[in-house]
């Protein structure tokens, strides 16, 4: 006789603690509290036997296997990690449920929910459980309706198996892609007025409670959209703090898309709970620490003045740390919005006018003391726009990560990372630059005494105003091209333009078809929702362009204190340590940071054959490799040669004309290397590890820049 | 003739419940092998698998056409001296023409559902091997070889 089939649904009044690796933590907890007689959302639980069975048919174990395989994630950047996850989850959204199991499922929520609004959330097997928490790891879909909405709403949660948060703990959870199993619950939606998280004990004071509000959804505060109000409750006497109101903007509530942010104009002001409130959230918290043993972190909300257990959790040290700080990638579009305005209309203006005014100052007019100040002021300056850097600017590239999930959920393309495509802009300034290499090469292929100039590498002396005008602006505008540190450094320059003037260079990829790509995404919304894809189209835009500009113009206030720097020890050459205004000088210029040096290649013991990383631009190239280590390195490079390196930046770029192909160490689908391999339609693997050390200069190479594979040969094989 | 029938149906289950085949590819004297991913036809006849242009194995079989398979169901155990079955098929490789490429890409695809964007890869090709001579060992040093029909 066969065995009886496991059952893909269970009403969460026929759940029992036997039943947690089949519904998962989150249900098993919901049903607990239920038969204690607490009000928790009608809730129909979609079994971990539904996702298997969903797997089973689909293939997707190969894929995330596959996935996995690229790379150790320890060997990740968390960029890395995201691209990962992302081509996993898009799987989950390209791969259709088979017919029964859609049937199974669509009958049963039907005759649960019929049109009524849903969530629909994670209840993964490890979840909640008194060891894990990992809260807010797996997604949550509110006010779903519609059967054909709730089932695309648990395809998703089942991917956010494989956020990248959740890639980050893979360890911890025993994500693998055969024995992976999650459990989702689809409750009654709850449009709450006040909503909230408690704790049954302060992570940071195991004496007290903390209990936390928002007007409307509690999702808009488990996401870190909306800032709550806060209260501390003793736990033996019951006494109460409070912390103070937040400054109330909005509120997240349902509306016609599902929930939305939306503006208050009332509730701005005075704590959202009184006194009979808070106690009645104090004694929920005391009777699910009864009921659990422990104490426990509850997500409730106040409809109607009931009060609503949307689920309950045991408190653990992850909580508490995710409590500490929510990442920055989670940032609204909103959000997004106001930090594009500032780098556009404030940082990148104030890093130009700074680089410019810098410019303008004349080395000798300045006497050593007056230059050595000048040295410190500008590593200060330096120093100072580091940090903006990393605060403000690399923030602002979750702009386009929040298209391309947009992107994905509305078009489900077969390429997860195709919305690119769309991103590709107008200019660039290094694109710029280049353009103006171009030119100079080209007034070298027209001029031959300019031509014999260069080779003799006497650059910085020739005459030809055109070329003069053009070659000071490249040096103002590039950035840093790295020929600053030595006297007529600039003269570098001549082996590249020569080279540049040899032959044709790559050009840049037209953008035919990218109207009727925006045309297509924007086709893909109601017409009431356009107006905001088209501002979030816009953003992601800004994100892309702006993240590139960014480096030049960092790059040019660095260029400034090379500039200074070289001058100093051009001063400093014949003066003895005896001499004072020496000292002083030479003591600035020590403390000046030093430019990045890669450390010198030492191949690995034992020899690479073949590489995998991430395929960053399509295309196939067989040629020899060409490893650079620092960026003076970049002034040898020869046409046809693959570029390989550490972390590919905009003030290196300016090769990619020359270059047949890109290799590169750091990770990513939109780092700069990236960026300029889809600009020139160039092959390029991006996150191989080592690749520096394990790649030399010389060595003949392929690169599948479809698959993300980088073969080195062997000059013996014939074949390629 | 049952036996015939037999060792096909032996040969017909271990090639359906097996993913992985060890290929050996032999280039001016010098053996090389991999693991693969493989299907075979419903007739027996032809097996394919996927690779780069750019590998090794492809390298070699440009150079000698000659290759063998191994696919086996071994579990690491001391149970494997009787229970275990080791499958070589000796074969010659190739391109599929253009009208077969379909069909095998079916086949391929059937089985391995998780390599179709491997396959549609501009550096991937599908190789297709006419199997020659399967060799069967079972129960340790039982051997039989079957030729399958054409």
């Amino acid at each position: 006789m066969a065995a009886p089939r496991v059952s893909v649904v269970l009403p969460l009044e026929k759940i029992t603690p036997a039943d947690r690796p089949l519904a998962g933590g989150k249900a098993c907890s919901l049903a607990r509290l239920a038969v204690a007689g607490l009000e928790v959302p009608g809730t129909l639980c979609i079994t971990a036997e539904a996702y298997r069975r969903y797997l089973r048919s689909s293939g997707l174990p190969g894929r995330i296997a596959l996935e996995l395989a690229r790379k150790p994630l320890e060997q990740m950047r968390w960029e890395e990690v995201y691209d990962s996850s992302l081509r996993i989850r898009h799987s989950f959204t390209l791969t259709p449920l088979s017919g029964d199991l859609a049937d199974e499922l669509s009958a049963a929520l039907t005759a649960r929910f019929g049109e009524r609004s849903v969530a629909v959330r994670s209840s993964a097997l490890a979840e909640d459980s008194a060891l894990h928490s990992f809260a807010g790891l797996h997604e949550s879909y509110l006010n779903v309706s519609g059967t054909a909405a709730i089932l695309e709403a648990v395809k998703k949660v089942w991917a956010s198996l494989w956020s990248e948060s959740a890639l980050l703990y893979r360890r911890e959870l025993g994500l693998e892609p055969e024995q992976s199993a999650m459990g989702v619950i689809v409750q009654a939606f709850v449009p709450g007025e006040v909503s909230g998280v408690a704790f049954g004990r302060n992570p940071l004071n195991e004496a007290e409670m903390v209990i936390e509000a928002v007007p409307g959804l509690n999702q808009g505060l488990v996401d870190g959209q909306v800032e709550p109000d806060r209260w501390i409750v003793h736990r033996d006497s019951g006494e109460v703090s409070f912390s103070g109101a937040a400054d109330r903007r909005q509120a997240l509530r349902a509306d016609e898309r599902g929930v939305g942010l939306r503006s208050l104009t009332s509730e701005r002001r005075g704590p959202l709970l009184n006194a009979v409130r808070l106690v009645r959230i104090t004694r929920l918290l005391e009777r699910c620490e009864e009921l659990f043993t422990v104490p426990q972190d509850v997500e409730w909300t106040l409809a109607d003045d009931r009060l609503i257990l949307l689920q309950s959790r045991p408190i653990t040290a992850r909580a508490a740390r995710e409590g500490a700080a929510s990442p920055a990638w989670q940032q609204s579009s909103a959000d997004l919005q106001i930090l594009r305005q500032h780098v556009e209309n404030e940082l990148l203006p104030a890093m130009a006018a700074q680089a410019e005014h810098m410019d303008a100052v004349d080395f000798a007019l300045l006497d050593d003391k007056a230059l050595s100040a000048e040295i410190a002021e500008r590593a200060r300056i330096l120093e100072h726009w580091r940090g903006v850097y990393s605060e403000e600017l690399i923030p602002l590239a979750h702009g386009v990560r929040l298209f391309g999930k947009v992107y994905n959920q509305r078009l489900k393309p077969a390429d997860p990372f195709s919305f690119l495509d769309l991103l590709r802009p107008g200019e660039l300034e290094s694109l710029k630059r280049n353009r103006l290499l171009e030119k100079l090469a080209e007034l070298l292929r027209s001029r031959p005494a300019l031509r014999a100039a260069a080779e003799r590498g006497e650059l910085t002396g020739v005459s030809d105003p055109l070329f003069k005008k053009l070659f000071s602006r490249l040096l103002r505008q590039a950035g840093n091209l790295p020929v600053t540190d030595e006297p007529a450094g600039e003269n570098l320059l001549a082996p590249l333009l020569l080279e540049l003037a040899s032959g044709s260079a790559n050009r840049r990829k037209a953008r035919r078809g990218q109207q009727a790509q925006v045309e297509e995404y924007l086709a893909a919304f109601p017409t009431g929702e356009r107006e905001a894809a088209a501002a979030l189209l816009d953003l992601a835009r800004a994100s892309y362009r702006l993240r590139d500009d960014d480096n030049i113009h960092l790059a040019r206030i660095e260029r400034q204190l090379r500039l200074v720097e070289t001058e100093g020890r051009r001063r400093l050459g014949g003066r003895t340590k005896s001499d004072s205004v020496a000292a002083i000088l030479r003591r600035s210029l020590e403390k000046v940071p030093a430019p990045t040096v890669r450390e010198q290649a030492e191949m690995p013991a034992a020899h690479s054959r073949q590489l995998v990383g991430q395929p960053a631009g399509r295309g196939l190239v067989t040629a020899r490799a060409r490893v650079i280590l620092e960026p003076k390195e970049l002034f040898s490079f020869r046409r046809g040669e693959i570029l390989v390196c550490d972390a590919l930046d905009p003030n290196m770029t300016f090769v990619i004309p020359l270059a047949a192909g890109i290799v590169e160490r750091r990770g990513g689908m939109l780092i700069h290397g990236a960026i300029i391999a889809r600009e020139y339609g160039l092959p390029c693997v991006t996150g191989i590890h080592e690749a520096t050390r394990r790649i030399t200069s010389g060595a003949r190479l392929t690169v599948d820049g479809y698959l993300g594979i980088v073969v080195i040969h062997d000059d013996s094989e014939i074949h390629g | 003739m049952s036996a015939t029938r037999d060792i096909e149906t032996i040969i017909r289950q271990l090639l359906g419940r097996q993913k992985f085949a060890v290929l050996a590819t032999l280039r001016e004297g010098v053996l090389f092998q991999n693991l693969v991913a493989f299907a075979a036809a419903e007739d027996l006849r032809k097996l394919c698998f996927a690779t780069g242009v750019y590998t090794r194995k492809y390298g070699n079989i440009s150079q000698n056409a000659q290759v063998a398979l191994f696919v086996d169901d071994r579990r690491n155990s001391e149970g494997d001296f009787e229970h275990c079955l080791a499958l070589t098929v000796r074969g010659t490789a190739g391109l599929p023409s253009s009208k077969e490429i379909a069909a095998w890409r079916r086949i391929y695809t059937t089985k391995h559902p998780y390599l179709d964007g491997f396959l549609d890869s501009p550096g991937s090709r599908l190789v297709e091997v006419s199997v020659q001579l399967y060799s069967l060992a079972d129960s340790f040093q039982h051997v039989l070889e079957w030729q399958p029909p054409g």
